[in-house]
């Protein structure tokens, strides 16, 4: 007999490498592709190809939490606390806020995504280029002559 | 290179993420995914600095960059052309742009000089069609730009105008009633001139239904308007917070304003006086309770200040720069304000006034003490006991602009000490080149101990009695200062050459009256090209040492601004030697403008 008036559905999701998790069915909806996924009736369970374990269990955290919040079972104060200190980890230089972005822009996670953008531009905040470039391991694919036009530009122009 | 390399972010070899299980992503997906993730970080920057920074990073930040900045800041209107703000930036929502330089808020710049905002307005309102906030400064606009503007942005919601001209009555009644949505009108010192055109009551021209407005300024606005359609107005805008109305407004009129808008934040109060007998305007401030922040008191009655002692406490702001009172009179208004962050008032409150200001006022943040009489030799009432007061109490301050007529040294050494946090100190000793009061030493050390011992200087104005010390120290120390104003001060050029060859972050420079000339000046040419500006006026540099400059770096627009034009068959000899009256020269990406009235000569 239901006595429970919270959906109990479960629904399973592999990593990319191939790790199984389950999820309510509620906190996966968060996730664009997975309610797209789910509502299509894709069988158990839903790949997520780019997506590897240690993310998906951080990201499945979170998902767990917002359902909590929801449910009033957490503040939003102690939400946005857990979101910024455990799972972005704003506050130390090796966060993990680039993982979560990249996954929830596949996920495609709205508020995941603004959250962990935001961590990522206040860490970056105040860097010098090469320090952005750095923190994100990029190359700088600059012409010398083009480089020095925008550095410019922006100095002369824009500043 | 390979595409995928243009932002793979691989966490620093721990391999958590590396494009999911090996597979490369096919290039056209992975460009989407990447300027997408890019995107939602670049939203949360908006630091102009950052965002410079970012669109260094490498293509697809740059691109990413440009495509996202949403605020584009223009600190001078003649070093770019609009063409190449609009084609590289192509989704902003805010302007803010910055035209003539500051001394012409004391006439030095001759009226149609330009900082014209039609071109950009022009620009803009092609390429920009959902512009939403505009914000100028010391410009030249036009009715004819502000109609633009109504027509072209139809989300427009912010007009902010500080110190610009040109424009009328005519052009604010357009924006009035053509923008729908506007939010905020603010004109602040701004001349705003009819110019024998017939005055049009702007006000009455909101639309009838109740409107967005939060902020209403237009104490500048000297015209005379209808007080009923005010407060109509008043009356259906909800969200009125921030009102500041003319000199026209009486009394007895802001309490009624004041009743349809219980809810102010910040009000600018007109006159505060009245035409008729008292009238109780006590109750009228019992009821504003949230507001912070008080200006206007032109024409002050006096026997009407105890009716704000209700919001004082709660005060953070208080302009009494336009209050011509006794000390004896602000006093007791300044003692209720133990919460005040930002003062302005005028010297006649005196040293005493400002003992009261330092025992009371220990938030105080920002404190600017203007002269009453403007001129060199009246009786300032401030003095350096006023400026050791204030340093003992206000140890938080940040920001101060002091005139006065007496001045030692031990007292802005007092405050360097006393006042660790100053990022700005404007110190107006009126009078030529007035030494230390008490010891007659030039006041070298005092502007040393500031720049010493005050870390987070960025804006300084000396003056007084200087030698080139003064500047040595300056040179040296101020490290992080951006603007420097000298005026009737220094020596000789060598005192121009320590600050040119030192303040590794100079942007703008302004010099008046001061026996600078060429050798100063061409002993920054390793400078310009990092500057924003340098004006010189009434100084003693030649066309000889500026067409130097000039051909020296060609990328400088040095222009020679002259208060008269030139008379017919003044030869060519001579001319060369002569001083040149007023200097205006900065980098640009623009080359020489076009739009050169007759009394500039661009060389």
């Amino acid at each position: 007999m239901e006595t429970s008036t919270c959906s109990k559905k479960i629904v399973q999701l592999r990593s990319s490498d191939g790790q199984l998790f389950e999820v309510d069915e509620e906190a996966a909806m968060s996730s664009e592709i997975l309610k797209n996924m789910i509502e299509m009736g894709m069988p158990s369970p839903l790949p997520l190809y780019e997506v590897d374990a240690t993310t998906l269990a951080m990201i499945v955290e979170s998902w767990n939490r917002r359902l909590q919040e929801k449910r009033g079972e957490i503040t939003e104060a102690e939400l946005e606390r857990w979101e910024e200190e455990e799972l972005l980890k704003s506050k130390e230089p090796d966060g993990d806020a680039i993982c979560v972005l990249l996954a929830a822009n596949y996920l495609e996670d709205e508020h995941l995504i603004d959250r962990a953008g935001e961590a990522i531009a206040h860490h970056i905040k105040d860097m010098t280029v090469e320090e952005v470039r750095d923190y994100f391991e990029i190359e700088n694919d600059f012409e010398r002559e083009e480089e020095e036009k925008v550095f410019q530009q922006n100095a002369w122009a824009f500043h | 290179m390979r595409e995928e390399e243009r932002w793979v972010p691989d966490l620093r070899g721990s391999g958590k993420i590396r494009n999911g299980c090996g597979r490369d992503y096919p290039p056209p997906f992975s460009d989407q995914v990447l300027e997408n993730v890019l995107e939602s970080v670049l939203q949360f920057l908006t630091a102009r600095r950052d965002r410079n920074a970012a669109s260094l990073v490498c293509r697809s930040w740059y691109r990413a960059e440009a495509q996202t900045r949403r605020e584009l800041f223009i600190g001078n209107c003649y070093a770019v052309a609009p063409r190449r703000a609009t084609e590289r930036f192509r989704c902003v929502r805010s302007l803010v742009l910055k035209g003539k330089p500051r001394f012409a808020d004391f006439n030095l710049v001759p009226l149609g000089w330009g900082a014209n905002f039609s071109q950009w307005a022009f620009a803009f309102a092609h390429a920009y069609p959902w512009l939403e906030r505009i914000c100028l400064k010391r410009m030249t606009v036009l009715d004819d730009d502000l109609a633009l503007i109504a027509r072209s942005f139809p989300y427009f919601k912010d007009l902010t105008l500080i110190c610009c001209e040109g424009f009328g009555t005519a052009g604010l009644a357009v924006i009035a009633e053509k923008c729908r949505y506007l939010r905020v009108l603010d004109l602040i010192e701004d001349v705003v001139d009819d110019e024998g055109d017939e005055v049009v009551d702007w006000i009455a021209k909101f639309p009838e239904t109740t409107t967005s407005l939060e902020s209403l300024a237009f104490e500048c606005v000297a015209c005379e308007f209808s007080f009923e359609a005010l407060e109509a107005l008043v009356a259906r805008s909800p969200k009125l917070r921030r009102l500041r109305v003319n000199h026209f407004v009486t009394v007895e009129q802001l309490r009624r304003l004041m009743a349809l808008a219980p809810l102010l934040t910040h009000l600018g109060t007109g006159s505060f006086k009245s035409e008729s007998a008292e009238i109780d305007l006590a109750s009228s401030f019992v009821a504003s309770k949230s507001l912070v922040c008080l200006s206007g008191f032109r024409e002050v009655a006096p026997e009407y200040l105890p009716a704000i002692y209700a919001v004082c406490a709660n005060l953070t702001s208080l302009n009494f720069s336009f209050a011509d009172l006794m000390a004896d009179e602000i006093v007791p208004v300044i003692r209720r304000c133990h919460n005040l962050q930002s003062l302005w008032v005028l010297d006649s409150l005196g040293d005493e006034g400002l003992r009261a200001v330092a025992e009371t006022c220990r938030e105080l943040r920002e404190l600017r003490v203007f002269p009453l009489d403007a001129t060199e030799d009246s009786l300032g009432s401030v003095s350096h006991v006023g400026l050791t007061a204030i340093s003992e109490g206000c140890s938080k301050l940040r920001s101060i602009l002091y005139f006065c007529q007496r001045m030692t040294n031990a007292a802005v050494v007092a405050m360097s000490k006393n006042c660790p946090d100053l990022v700005v100190f404007r110190l107006c000793i009126m009078g030529r080149r007035r030494p230390d009061y008490l010891t007659g030493e030039p006041m070298d050390e005092g502007f040393g101990a500031i720049v010493m011992n005050c870390n987070k200087l960025t804006r300084l104005a000396v003056s007084g009695l200087l030698t080139d010390k003064a500047f040595g120290y300056i040179g040296k120390y101020g490290k992080l200062v951006r603007t420097l104003s000298v005026a009737f001060a220094g020596n000789g050029d060598l005192a121009l050459r320590y600050v040119l060859e030192g303040c590794p972050k100079l942007q703008k420079l302004e010099i008046r009256d001061s026996p600078f000339g060429d050798v100063g000046l061409l002993s920054g040419l390793h400078r310009y090209y990092n500057m924003r500006f340098l004006w010189m006026s009434s100084c003693k540099i030649s066309l000889r040492g500026c067409k130097d400059v000039a051909q020296r770096l060609p990328r400088l627009v040095v222009e020679v601004i002259r208060d008269t034009v030139e008379k017919e068959g003044e030869g060519e000899e001579g001319e060369e030697t002569m001083a040149v009256e007023k200097l205006y020269m900065y980098r640009s990406l623009a080359g020489p403008r076009t739009d050169v009235p007759p009394f500039v000569k661009i060389l």
